[in-house]
């Protein structure tokens, strides 16, 4: 009796229940997606965050030990006169310019550098090249002066390369990085004080 | 407690009281109280009048059903039971006209309470403004001792919505009637049989029996009418063999289920309350399945009871009509495990405990069996 009803209501329930699978299966993916970016992007600018970045390093300079001839560019970037924008015109004129060099640091590098906000306006690149990228670096920041003229600001940077400024490469992973990060950032502040040096 | 059940098909109202009244004479020199089934197709004014004037007595509740069970049948009339107690036995009713009056649920708990010590049967209609579902909800609440194993029921059915009860010379139509048998041993268990299967939905919007949205926002009834699709014919009854599958509410005897009644543009209809906030599946049972819990419930009551002087059966519509031309299996199968009379009714709905006898349920597509013999 109803045998063709049951077959048909049953063909129409799976239907159902398979068409409720795949969009339970669509939003569980996008929450993962979400939670991982959520977990490694920085709210504000969309760049990777500094927890991302020591773990992309970690992995990276593991691999790095093991190829030869092949390095690694770690640029510490830190904007120049960013504090006078926030004091002057408050921390959401602040916020927006972050954004904006935030888009202009990834558009002006490759699609496959990494680039991390490291703290509140202090930015790093991982830049895998055989050739140092000075001139990228300055053609960056002349993009950046000539985009925020108004407000003076500008960058600097310093480089460190992997392995040319590491003794030992056997050392722990994180203390290589450590010391990377050191160096690039002692190489900043050097650039930094000479370039007020010479506006001054 | 001496009780047989007895029925007749005849057409006429008269003629099938007369006809059942007749059976009785042939086994009873008296008796204590009549309970009658009724089929909704006989003139529902008249039915009062003429039993009566049949059988002489007020001792008596009817109400009305599609079809009715005397023993292993199902029987298209009227069927009635017929009790005599040989002890101690007592029977009493009670009843309220509208379950919309303010205060029907306390009155109603009120009575429940202060006779806790007995078993009740209440058989109710579809309500009025308050559904009856709704209101077994809120006398649950005020029902004040534990354990609550002694209330059972159904709605009564009827054709297009329209149901009555017959008690006191009066029939009712929002209210119910409970029928309290004082000194019994008696058991009861429920069987369901129908399987969750799919992924879980949540109910957004829901207000009564009528449930609106799911999930992010989807329209249910959309829902509902993708089941429908390619179904030359729809009729709404090919639903009731995928109803709805509520699954955080654990304390229920057995699952509950809600039965489709009704398919709208905005919203869906159930026979009983769904919540916002509840979680369903959808689930589907055989004839088979059904079978075998029917089996399964029997089998529990005759092991909790022993034997029993009548078995009581109120199954769900919608169940009798999954079971499809296996009907007459229920209350065979129950009739030969519990060796007893047994008499029951097609429901709109079933009341029965939860399943740590703390609250009042009301079920949908179960069978429930009440087992019960005189101290």
């Amino acid at each position: 009796m109803r045998e063709e009803i049951k077959i048909k209501l049953l063909q129409n329930l799976l239907e159902e229940v398979t068409k409720k699978y795949d969009y339970f299966l669509y939003l569980k993916e996008e929450k993962l997606k979400n939670t991982y970016l959520m977990a490694v992007k920085d709210d504000l600018t969309g760049l990777y965050n500094r927890h991302y970045l020591e773990e992309y390093l970690t992995t990276l300079i593991e691999k790095l030990r093991r190829v030869k001839n092949y390095k690694l560019f770690l640029i510490f970037i830190d904007l120049d006169n960013f504090k006078p924008i926030n004091d002057i015109y408050g921390h959401s004129k602040g916020d927006d310019i972050l954004k904006k060099v935030a888009k202009i640091l990834t558009e002006n590098f490759r699609k496959y550098d990494i680039i991390a906000r490291y703290g509140g306006d202090e930015f790093i690149v991982l830049f895998e090249a055989n050739k140092n990228p000075i001139e990228k670096i300055n053609n960056v920041r002349n993009k950046i002066e000539e985009n925020f003229k108004k407000f003076n600001l500008s960058f600097s940077y310093g480089v460190s390369i992997f392995p040319d400024d590491i003794q030992d490469i056997n050392i722990q992973t994180q203390e290589l990085i450590e010391t990377l990060i050191e160096i690039a950032d002692k190489r900043m502040y050097e650039e930094k004080k000479k370039r007020k040096g010479i506006k001054n | 407690m001496k009780i047989k059940v007895f029925q007749s098909q005849k057409e006429v109202l008269l003629y099938a009281l007369e006809d059942i009244k007749n059976q009785i004479d042939k086994n009873f020199n008296s008796y204590d109280f009549l309970m009658f089934a009724i089929s909704p197709k006989y003139p529902y004014h008249d039915i009062n009048y003429y039993i009566k004037k049949v059988f002489n007595t007020e001792k008596y509740i009817g109400f009305h059903t599609i079809d009715s069970f005397v023993n292993d049948e199902i029987v298209n009339g009227i069927s009635t039971a017929v009790i005599k107690f040989e002890r101690k036995g007592k029977i009493e009713t009670f009843y309220l006209e509208d379950i919309d009056e303010d205060d029907a649920a306390v009155k109603t708990a009120n009575y429940l309470n202060s006779n806790q010590d007995k078993v009740h049967i209440i058989i109710g209609g579809l309500g009025n403004r308050k559904k009856f579902g709704t209101f077994i909800e809120e006398l649950s609440q005020l029902i004040n001792y534990q354990p609550v194993n002694n209330i059972i029921g159904g709605l009564s059915s009827g054709y297009k919505g329209v149901t009555f009860q017959f008690v006191d010379s009066k029939i009712i139509k929002s209210g119910f009637v409970i029928t309290t048998f004082s000194n019994v041993d008696f058991t009861i268990d429920i069987a369901l049989g129908f399987k969750p299967y799919g992924i879980t939905y949540k109910v957004k919007k829901a207000e009564g029996y009528k449930l609106y949205l799911v999930d992010d926002n989807r329209n249910f009834s959309y829902l509902t009418q993708s089941f429908m699709k390619s179904l030359d014919n729809f009729d709404t009854r090919y639903l009731w063999y995928i109803p709805i599958y509520i699954i955080d509410d654990e304390e229920g005897y057995v699952a509950t289920l809600r039965t489709f009644k009704n398919i709208e543009k905005d919203y869906v209809e159930f026979f009983g309350p769904i919540k916002e906030g509840q979680h369903f599946k959808l689930s589907f049972a055989t004839a088979e399945e059904l079978l075998k819990e029917n089996l399964k419930t029997a089998e529990k009551v005759r092991e909790n009871i022993g034997y029993s002087d009548i078995v009581f059966d109120f199954s769900c519509i919608a169940r009798q009509y999954v079971l499809e031309d296996r009907q007459k299996e229920e209350v065979e199968i129950y009739t030969s495990i519990l060796n007893s009379y047994l008499f029951g009714f097609f429901t709109f709905g079933e009341i029965g405990p939860d399943k740590k006898f703390r609250k009042l349920k009301f079920y949908n597509e179960t069978s429930l069996l009440l087992a019960m013999r005189e101290k």
